[in-house]
């Protein structure tokens, strides 16, 4: 999913990382100021609960989770 | 398998029986579920040997019969018929596994079957269906020759979606081919919307004779980029979708705007998802003004911690609350990775909107003429929930399809039964009481059906649902598709035919001028609303179709009248 997106932007976002029970799951990330972002990518199961660092590209997506902004990573690992 | 059949070839019975169950045609049944444990019947793939089923299910199975072997169908004695099924069903190489039933005739040529309904083991669990009265939608047709459009992860064909029509589907996301689901979430939320409904297996739906339209925009993740989202809307409009279902939201895009308000304008109900912020702030496209936007409350009617909720909420249906103990959404689905299916519990203002989706395939099967229609049934009997009145977190209040269904009974086919009574009556003014009756009451059930049929707990069946339509609807019912709207069904065709043939006649005469006083209100009443529309005639062409026909219909009864009162004069003389 690497398209043109003119609203894409490259984020590094610190936060903890939660798994979301909202439809079938997925990934969230909760920043410091409480913003929620579900994260598009692979995301490694150990960092579940961990403070982590992740970089990637907010993008405009659409979803199922509806919980806050995309984060397309590129990276993601414990802070 | 056990069964006593009793074949009692009527009318009724060959209507009768919108459940999926194998039954020999021309009878009806029901199903009695042993409590706890009994006999389980299991159905191997066919080649299958006895002892590579034993071996698979972990159960002394035998050959139902003695020529079961071909069709490897076995039999085993459990003690807990529930447990087994459910941990059989996602088994590789079984076909189907369900308890044996009973199968029994019914009483009353099959009009009112007896015996638990639904039959779907897990009913129990399924509180959201029972909060919204799901059971008064099967009575009138349960969403029958109506087609929802799923935007979604896709849908996979699982075991509790087998008795359920699902259409070809179509892939938006690059790099899959088809709409089958590699999530899960799409499949769940077709559950709910047309889950296979009393075929003793699993759960339930809001509209089980609804067709699907799988249309895949999510990528397996649960993504999509919008115009993936806006061309299966698009595709959904083309394909002929009366409904469509969007249990997903991102930020405003202009393109996906575009194509809600095109489908809203083409008479598509589109239903979106407040989305799952838990603060105030609704996502799109639930906000656009084209769709109807919906937030989500739990088992205990309040609105669940994690809904959306604010200006575009329209109406609040169960989404679920896995805090709570049984507080989820459950239905038949896959687990992305791996084969087979399984019932889970999923919460989410997804879905909470495929709750809306299949009431308004049900209001629309249910003869609801427009878009507009079917939004004053649903807002109209909605539970007011929260502050008095419309509010910001359950919109016009908690959907209530039983008091929808209700709604549209009372105020469609009961208001045409009382015109055409009250026609009928004016008109025949001839003769004596006896036959001014007959006139009305032919001309009020002709017009609005006995209405009334469905509000009563009956379980559903085809012939209930037949008897309770104006004689109007019954093409859609009887002929194939296409025929529903025919512009010669939707004219004086009929009464002129029952009055010519039957006129000269006495008794029946009088009933083919009530049929034709009936038909003629009923073809007014759809010029004056929208609530009928001819094919091919568009617009004010299909008015003015309606409007002469009704012309027509008047005429001749008051032509059977003049007839009648010169007959008496001359009676008289």
């Amino acid at each position: 999913m690497s398209r043109r997106d003119p609203e894409a932007r490259d984020r590094v976002v610190v936060g903890t990382l939660e798994h979301s029970d909202l439809g079938t799951g997925g990934w969230t990330l909760v920043d410091a100021q409480g913003s929620r972002w579900s994260l598009a990518g692979v995301v490694p199961a150990e960092l579940a609960g961990r403070r982590v660092r992740a970089e990637g590209t907010e993008r405009a997506l659409y979803g199922f989770s509806m919980s806050g902004p995309v984060l397309e990573l590129r990276s993601i690992r414990a802070a | 398998m056990q069964r006593s059949l009793l074949a009692l070839p009527s009318l009724a019975l060959a209507l009768t029986g919108c459940g999926q169950h194998a039954v020999e045609p021309g009878a009806q049944a029901h199903a009695e579920l042993p409590a706890g444990g009994g006999l389980l019947v299991v159905d191997l793939a066919d080649g299958t040997e006895l002892d590579e089923g034993r071996a698979a299910t972990g159960l002394p199975l035998a050959w139902a019969t003695e020529r079961s072997a071909d069709e490897a169908l076995a039999v085993v004695e459990v003690a807990d018929l529930d447990a087994e099924v459910a941990r059989l069903a996602g088994l590789p190489g079984l076909e189907a596994v369900e308890p044996s039933y009973t199968y029994e005739a019914t009483g009353l040529g099959g009009l009112l079957p007896v015996g638990r309904y639904p039959d779907d083991p897990y009913w129990e669990r399924q509180w959201n269906m029972r909060t919204i009265g799901a059971p008064a939608g099967w009575r009138v047709g349960g969403g029958r020759g109506v087609t929802v459009a799923v935007v979604d992860t896709g849908v996979s064909r699982v075991a509790d979606l087998q008795g359920t029509e699902v259409l070809d589907g179509v892939s938006f996301v690059p790099g899959r081919r088809t709409a089958e689901d590699d999530n899960g979430h799409g499949t769940h939320v077709a559950g709910t919307i047309a889950q296979t409904t009393h075929n003793g297996l699993g759960v339930a739906g809001v509209a089980p004779q609804a067709r699907i339209l799988p249309l895949k925009a999510l990528s397996g993740q649960g993504f999509g980029q919008s115009e993936w989202i806006a061309s299966a809307i698009d595709e959904a409009v083309d394909q002929g979708a009366d409904v469509i279902n969007l249990s997903l939201g991102g930020p405003q895009s202009r393109v996906i705007q575009v194509a809600v308000e095109k489908a809203a304008a083409r008479g598509v109900i589109v239903v979106a998802a407040a989305g799952n912020s838990g603060r105030e702030g609704v996502g799109w496209p639930a906000r656009s003004p084209g769709a109807i936007g919906v937030s989500a409350t739990g088992p205990d009617d309040a609105l669940a911690p994690y809904s959306s909720w604010g200006e575009g909420v329209d109406l609040s249906a169960p989404g679920g609350d896995k805090r709570k103990a049984g507080g989820g959404i459950l239905q038949d689905t896959v687990d992305a990775g791996k084969a087979g299916h399984d019932f889970k519990e999923l919460q989410g203002t997804s879905m909470a909107t495929p709750h809306v989706a299949g009431a308004a395939a049900v209001l629309l099967a249910a003869g609801a003429g427009s878009p507009a229609e079917v939004r004053q049934a649903l807002y109209g009997s909605a539970v007011d929930l929260g502050e008095p009145g419309p509010d910001r977190k359950y919109g016009q209040g908690r959907l209530d399809v039983a008091a929808a269904v209700r709604h549209l009974l009372i105020h469609q086919r009961g208001l045409l039964f009382g015109l055409a009574a009250v026609g009928g009556l004016t008109l025949a003014s001839f003769g004596q009481m006896r036959r001014r009756l007959l006139v009305a009451g032919t001309a009020a059930v002709a017009a609005g059906g006995l209405f009334f049929l469905p509000l009563l707990p009956l379980p559903p069946s085809a012939a209930l649902d037949l008897l309770a339509r104006p004689i109007l609807h019954w093409p859609g019912l009887l002929l194939p598709p296409g025929w529903a709207h025919n512009p010669l069904w939707l004219s004086a065709l009929l009464p002129a035919l029952a009055t010519f043939v039957l006129g000269p006649t006495r008794s029946l005469g009088w009933a083919a001028a009530g049929l034709t006083a009936g038909v003629g209100v009923h073809l007014a009443h759809g010029a004056f609303t929208g609530s009928l529309s001819p094919t091919w005639m568009p617009g004010l062409a299909g008015q003015a179709w309606l409007g002469a026909n009704a012309l027509a219909c008047a005429l001749m009864v008051l032509a059977v009248a003049g007839v009648e009162k010169l007959r008496g004069q001359q009676e008289r003389a």
